[in-house]
């Protein structure tokens, strides 16, 4: 099934056999799993001991302990559940960049990171649903554990991919002085932030808390990352966040005069790159470590990948990583 | 030509149009900012802050480097114009007001030409040599530096101008004046000399004009010269110190360091030039008809070899011969040619060559003295009653068969050239001296007072006078008379030395004539000439006789002992006395003290070389320039006496007292040529004496001006090329145009070093600059540019340790 579905590569896929997705809490699940559930029944695993109430299942009370003690005890055990696993994939255009060395846009990047989280997690078992969105939600592929639910997901990858910023992708040209004269440098009109809220809405939307994997370059303001981050874990969802990036961007390796065109409303910039180099790199790496920051405050598993990496490697390293923070 | 900018002249202001290139770094700035590649870019909020933080310091960046790269550009232009201090007011630092002693050369060499003349070979001299002087000689440029130094004092300067020549007047200005007119109209009348610079001369009248400065002035001694050298090596301190020149060196360090000192060299001079360094004929003795060599050496001293060179002979102004020959570099050649003595008389013989850069050493005279006969008086001392036992006999004998004097060329020259006439010493008295060009006294034994003193005039007129001894002599008398102090030669005669007296072996053997390889100009056909017989004479007796001391107030030359016999005693003494000459042989010319005239075949040949000797003048009608002219003897009786110049000048003559004879002393003999001396009224002959210029004076080799000021610690000296590259106004604040374009390279290269930092990274470049700040200011407290190198050197090294450690350090640093 896997062989027809876009972003589905068998090959890469085969790669990711033995890699697991664990949550690192409690999850809520429909059904019996691997994990555990924050709720305590009397399902397999014993929990602790409690004073009968009225209205309690006689079916549980300890009659050893009542014969030992006169007084009247139920056992309470933990319920073991699968989890539900929600992909939030940043489609904005920032995320449509791709730099000539690189051979996959972010987005394109993200799309096959997704669709190889939602292959280990419905493999073993577990629900794992898609979320997209830009400056709004677009698509909501809810959370399944059918192998079938992969066509759901692929579908709206799909549906996802070349939306707006074509012409981004065009090769350098060179500019005009007419152009080069009416640019600009709008140092403080900045375009509006769209994380934070977008990941409000998604928080109010999630049903049962999860795990929640972020697929983004992250390009916002921190601080209005981490209130949307921090409305996920509000939520008490296991939240994982996977900043994409170009090589470009963290390499910056221009030497020529280069205009630079932004995207999602940004001006475009001229700029002499030598001289900016260093100072670009440091705005960069100090937002990353401040988005870093944030996630530790917040126990947020942080993860970089970077698209001139080999997506199953990407995922792996991600995935194992996970496990190591949870320890 | 200079121009002027600002305060700076420009000596190559030509090169000031390449200032455009300083627009380069600006166009290919503007041509790159305008050409952008058109990136679309995600992470634009990094780079927009990014650039907000650094736009200005970016940009503050880049404008220092443009300006950086400009400035290299323009400094490189400006150091190649070679600038220098062009206006010194703009300078103004309040200064004393300056005595200027301006030391201008005179002296011949000055008078080469300042630029390559063309080579002329043209039969006309004249024209080539009016051709010449239209030409800037290294002289007028040597004017025009010093009217420009004059023309750039400031206001309250004071001048004075001393001129290096041979000859008086050498203080041109004697008093100081501020007067810049006079100043320059006085070194505009200055003229060129053909004399040799007496640079002592000039030097020992420096310190007095020197003490003529005000208290309140500060002295300026500015010497413009093309420094030649053999005039100027006796001021460098390590040229050899003896004598005059070790007091001429300490003067010139005196005078160097006491005052500030401008060395101007003024030159170069045109390339080629040949001297003609002398001029002699083979015969002392000239015959009509008879023929001669004339023998000239021409020497190159010029800069570059002389190929064909053209070289004529005239007699009276007409042209005997035409020669070409070729001169190397620094080499001498004697190039001699055979001509035919005109009728008797005197004669000029002139030499001339090709005109090149110095004119004035392209021609040479030399007067020639032409006679009829030779008219030889023969005095016998011994009477007898033979013939043959007379004294003068085998001389007569000798002498009167002879063909000529110059009987060796056998050219046909009439026996009649040689006249004799033999008288007794009795009849010496009576005897018309002046009718006589020789007179040969043989064995006189006693000489009155008053036939010495006629004897003494006519060998100082020009006479020859020869004296030989024999049995009859009285050495008292002689010594008295004769050799006494107011005789004729200072010797002393002594015992005879007889053979049986000196030989101590058992058979007394006869003495002979030593004869060296190095014989006297009066013996010379007997050199290289065994055979001729002079070896072969046999004497059995002479008188010993001994040279006296000079006497102070001896005017003549100093006695020649020309011949010796073996036992080392001298036989012949000859000595230059007045304008004749005077010899004597110490034994007898007969065969009364040996048989040497009978049998030595030498005999004859030695009687016409004695008189032929003594009829000769010691090259007398020949000074060189600046060489005093005396006319002994002259009759005032006569009438006056009038000099003719070589410029046609007439200039009648003071007839002076000389040692209680009149002479005639002619001093200014400044300018070269013939000068002629003759009667007004008289019909009697004119005499004519040559001034030639001294060929050492031609000589190339120049001293360097920089040395000369090195011989000096005194820190304000200057060495220039021209008045316009050096500041005259203000001690120490002044430097050539070679200095500031020195210093002026001395910035590119720091701006390299800078630009390649600033280009790098800017705080290095920072770093770079402030060192060579440091360098500067190190270097302007310590006057020592070595400082300005090793800060230079310290960037550098800095940079390449920086650049190691950060290529070795890039991954480790590398910002993840």
């Amino acid at each position: 099934m896997t062989q027809t579905l876009p972003y589905f590569d068998p090959r890469t896929l085969s790669k990711l056999n033995g890699v697991a997705l664990h949550a690192r809490g409690t999850v809520e699940g429909a059904v019996t799993g691997a994990h555990r559930s924050p709720f305590q029944g009397f399902a397999a695993e014993f929990a602790e001991h409690r004073e009968y109430a009225p209205g309690d299942d006689l079916r549980y009370v300890d009659w050893k302990i009542f014969g030992r003690t006169d007084r009247v005890f139920v056992k309470q055990f933990e319920e073991e559940t699968n989890f539900d696993c929600h992909v939030l994939l940043d489609a904005s255009e920032s995320m449509r960049f791709r730099s000539e060395s690189a051979t996959l846009s972010k987005l394109e990047f993200a799309k096959h990171v997704a669709a190889a989280i939602s292959y280990v997690v419905v493999r073993q078992q577990d629900a794992c649903g898609l979320m997209t969105f830009d400056r709004e939600l677009l698509d909501v592929v809810r959370s399944g554990s059918q192998t079938t639910h992969w066509k759901q997901i692929s579908h709206v990858l799909e549906q996802t991919a070349n939306v707006g910023g074509a012409s981004r992708e065009t090769s350098p040209t060179l500019l005009t002085r007419t152009k080069l004269a009416n640019t600009k440098l709008p140092y403080n009109d900045q375009p509006p932030r769209v994380l934070e809220p977008i990941l409000n809405e998604i928080a109010d939307q999630l049903p049962r808390r999860g795990i929640v994997i972020l697929l983004s370059d992250l390009f916002d303001d921190a601080e209005s990352l981490a209130k949307g981050l921090q409305r996920l874990r509000h939520r008490r969802h296991d939240v994982r966040v996977w900043q994409i990036v170009d090589p470009a961007e963290e390499d910056f390796p221009f030497d020529d005069p280069t205009l630079f065109q932004g995207m999602e409303g940004w001006p475009d910039l001229p700029v002499e790159p030598r001289l900016l180099r260093n100072a670009y790199r440091r705005e960069f790496f100090a937002h990353r470590e401040s988005i870093r920051r944030q996630c530790r405050s917040l126990r947020i598993d942080f993860e970089l990948l970077r698209t001139d990496a080999a997506v199953e490697v990407a995922v792996k390293r991600c995935l194992t990583g996970s496990m190591r923070q949870r320890g | 030509m200079s121009v002027t900018l600002l305060a700076f002249g420009f000596a190559t202001p030509a090169l000031l149009g390449w200032l455009a290139l300083a627009a380069t770094p600006l166009l290919i700035h503007w041509l790159f900012r305008r050409r952008f590649r058109e990136v679309p870019w995600a992470a634009m909020q990094f780079l927009y802050e990014a650039a907000r933080k650094q736009s200005r310091r970016s940009r503050l960046e880049q404008l220092l480097l443009l300006a950086t790269r400009m400035l290299i550009l323009i400094v490189v232009v400006l150091a190649l114009a070679r600038p220098h201090f062009a206006d010194q007011d703009l300078l103004a630092r309040p200064s004393p007001p300056t005595l200027r002693l301006l030391v201008m050369d005179c002296s011949l060499s000055m008078g080469r030409l300042a630029a390559s003349s063309d080579e002329v070979s043209s039969a006309n001299l004249l024209e080539t040599q009016a051709a010449n002087r239209s030409k800037k000689t290294v002289f007028d440029s040597a004017k025009q530096t010093a009217k420009e130094i004059v023309q750039r004092g400031q206001a309250g300067d004071r001048y004075l101008l001393v001129r290096v020549a041979g000859s008086e007047p050498r203080v041109l200005i004697q008093q100081p004046t501020a007067n810049v007119n006079s100043v320059l109209d006085e070194i505009d009348r200055t003229k060129l000399t053909f004399e040799r610079g007496d640079v002592a001369a000039t030097l020992r009248l420096l310190p007095e004009l020197i003490s003529r400065k005000r208290p309140d002035e500060r002295c300026e001694l500015v010497v413009i010269s093309d420094f030649q050298s053999d005039n100027w090596s006796g001021v460098l301190s390590d040229q050899v110190n003896v004598g005059s020149n070790a007091e001429l060196a300490a003067l010139w360090k005196q005078l160097s360091e006491e005052q500030s000192l401008s060395l101007m060299e003024v030159g170069p001079s045109a390339a080629e030039n040949a001297t003609i360094a002398s001029l002699r004929i083979d015969s002392p003795l000239l015959a009509a008809g008879q023929q001669t060599l004339v023998t000239a050496t021409i020497r190159n001293t010029g800069s570059a070899p002389l190929t064909q060179q053209r070289i004529d002979w005239l007699l009276d102004g007409q042209p005997i011969g035409t020669r070409f020959i070729d001169l190397p570099l620094g080499q001498e050649e004697s190039v001699a040619t055979e001509f035919s003595a005109p009728a008797s008389g005197e004669h000029v013989l002139e030499m001339r060559i090709a005109n090149d850069a110095l004119a004035a050493d392209n021609t040479r005279w030399l007067p020639i003295s032409v006679r009829s006969e030779l008219r030889v008086a023969l005095v016998n001392g011994r009477a007898t009653g033979r013939p043959r036992d007379a004294a003068t006999f085998f001389v007569e004998q000798a002498l009167a068969p002879a063909l000529s004097l110059a009987t060796k060329a056998s050219r046909g020259v009439a026996s009649a050239w040689l006249r004799t006439q033999t008288v007794t010493e009795p009849d010496l008295t009576q005897l018309d001296l002046t009718a006589h060009d020789v007179l040969f006294l043989c064995d006189v034994h006693d000489l009155s007072d008053v036939d010495v003193e006629r004897l003494r005039k006519f060998v100082e007129k020009g006479g020859g006078l020869i004296v030989s001894l024999g049995p009859s002599h009285k050495k008292e008398r002689l010594n008295e008379s004769l050799f006494g102090p107011h005789g004729v030669m200072p010797i002393r005669l002594l015992d005879p030395i007889s053979m049986s007296a000196s030989a101590s072996d058992a058979v007394p053997s006869p003495f002979g004539f030593d004869l060296t390889d190095d014989l006297h100009p009066l013996l010379r056909e007997f050199r290289g000439n065994p055979g001729a017989g002079l070896g072969a004479a046999l004497i059995r007796q002479y008188v010993h006789a001994e040279v006296l001391p000079p006497n102070a107030a001896q005017t003549s030359a100093p006695v020649e002992i020309a011949l010796r016999y073996s036992s080392g005693d001298p036989a012949i003494l000859s000595q230059s006395r007045g304008a004749g000459r005077c010899v004597v042989l110490t034994s007898a010319v007969d065969e009364s003290w040996g048989e040497w005239p009978i049998w030595a075949p030498g005999f004859v040949p030695l009687m016409h070389e004695l008189v032929s000797f003594a009829a000769s003048s010691d090259s007398a009608n020949e000074r060189l320039i600046g060489e005093p002219f005396v006319l002994s003897f002259v009759d005032e009786s006569d009438g006056s006496m009038t000099l003719i110049r070589p410029n046609g000048e007439r200039q009648t003559l003071a007839i002076q007292a000389a040692q209680g004879d009149s002479a005639i002393v002619i001093r200014d003999t400044t300018q070269p040529g013939i000068y002629e001396i003759g009667r007004e009224s008289g019909t009697s002959r004119r005499r004519r004496f040559a001034i030639n210029i001294d060929s050492r004076e031609c000589e190339p080799s120049r001293l360097r001006a920089a040395d000369l000021a090195s011989s000096s610690r005194s820190s304000d000296r200057k060495v220039a090329a021209n008045a316009a590259s050096a500041q005259f106004a203000q001690a120490g604040e002044t430097s050539s145009a070679d200095n500031l374009s020195r210093q002026l390279l001395f910035v590119v290269i720091a701006l390299l070093v800078i630009e390649q930092c600033l280009a790098w990274k800017f705080s290095v470049g920072i770093v770079a600059a402030l060192l060579v700040l440091l360098g500067v200011g190190i270097h302007f407290v310590t006057q020592s540019e070595s400082s300005i190198t090793i800060c230079l050197m310290v960037c550098v090294l800095a940079g390449c340790l920086w650049f190691a450690f950060r290529w070795y350090s890039w991954p480790a640093t590398r910002i993840r």
